[in-house]
């Protein structure tokens, strides 16, 4: 399970640390060990002194609370000495490197880095009756080329670590094969969270574009049969009832004359008024006309 | 007897440039969650400690110019 956030400071971007790992708790605790049995002297003597308090007068007792004092803040400085040696060596794997940093006293840091690609073999070997009954061993690491071989020294589990290594090794190669994962090229600074708010990506985002498109086609497409429906909506039930009539009549008519000719059709209010009949004289439809009228 | 007193406060300076460059090197270079920052603060508390009660027991006693 990879650890989140930067954990160390040349932690690239997208880099993902897995392990981190430091020696045994068991190689502190020895050296732990022997600066405590150090100390025991001046707490035997601080307890004497509390029973028997006029032991140590004059100069005796003055010289022995300086000395002891100087003797106890020495002890605890070389427990902060071998403190920082033990805690501050640290081997960091991620998803693209091994990271291994050392701590040499004080003023003086070794950092080396290996890519993981670059792994030729990964070795465990536990050694030792200790060793063998408390799980903890060193981890050799060959790399290709000239470079030395990493080693992972007093490390807790180190069958268990390799074999992690290992997988972290092949996952190196096969990314390094596949094309990136999206999340892995998004940086911090190409990141635009409006982009991202409504859950879309950029694919989603040109295909409703087309989508508008199409859809504002069949918006016009439907204007056009608007048109032709209104269209339609014209023609009034009179005008059917109009037409009707006419097509009874010209029936009527072609019987007895055949050489009439045939009823034109008309559509519309406009055409059916002027079929009708106007009170002023003028001729209807079918009206024969008489040339000899007299209209004087 | 002046004498060591003396030598215990230019042991004092050392020792307090000592601690100062290792407690640097636990804040500088520790991680997020880990036993730096508890060892510091324990570190410190018991090297001041150590020192108060050396120097209360330095003001009870007298001091002569000479070794008697």
């Amino acid at each position: 399970m990879p650890i989140s956030g930067k954990y160390f400071p040349s932690q690239l971007s997208g880099e993902r640390v897995f392990l981190l790992i430091r020696r045994h708790w068991i190689v502190f605790a020895a050296m732990s060990l022997l600066l405590a049995v150090l100390i025991v002297p001046v707490i035997m003597l601080l307890i004497y002194w509390s029973a028997n308090p006029d032991t140590f007068s004059g100069s005796l007792g003055n010289f022995l609370i300086i000395l002891s004092s100087m003797y106890t803040l020495a002890v605890i400085g070389l427990m902060l000495y071998g403190f920082v040696n033990y805690y501050l060596d640290i081997y960091i794997v991620t998803n693209k490197r091994i990271v291994d940093i050392k701590q040499n006293g004080f003023f003086k840091r070794e950092i080396a880095e290996l890519h993981l690609h670059q792994i030729q073999d990964v070795e465990a070997r536990v050694d030792g009756f200790l060793q063998t009954v408390i799980h903890f061993g060193d981890i050799y690491i060959q790399t290709a080329g000239e470079r030395e071989n990493f080693i992972f020294a007093d490390v807790p589990h180190p069958y268990t670590l390799a074999k992690e290594i290992i997988e972290l090794h092949e996952a190196a190669i096969e990314a390094e094969y596949e094309p990136q994962m999206p999340d892995d090229e998004i940086k911090a600074d190409d990141y635009r969270p409006e982009d991202y708010s409504s859950g879309k990506t950029t694919t989603d985002q040109a295909e409703e574009q087309r989508f508008q498109q199409i859809q504002s086609q069949d918006n016009q497409i439907e204007d056009s049969g608007g048109a032709i429906k209104e269209l339609e909506e014209s023609y009034s039930p009179k005008d059917a009832k109009d037409f009707e009539q006419q097509v009874s009549k010209s029936s009527a008519t072609s019987a007895s004359d055949q050489t009439q000719p045939e009823v034109e059709l008309g559509f519309g209010s406009h055409d059916s008024g002027n079929q009708q009949k106007n009170p002023t004289g003028e001729l209807s439809e079918g009206q024969e006309v008489n040339l000899n009228d007299d209209h004087n | 007897m002046i004498f060591l007193l003396v030598c215990y406060f230019v042991f004092l300076v050392g020792f307090i440039i000592f601690s100062a460059s290792g407690l640097y090197h636990l804040w500088r270079f520790g991680y997020v969650g880990d036993l730096t920052k508890p060892v510091m603060v324990v570190y410190i508390i018991v090297a001041i400690f150590i020192i108060v009660l050396t120097l209360f027991a330095i003001s009870l006693r007298s001091w002569p110019a000479t070794i008697s």
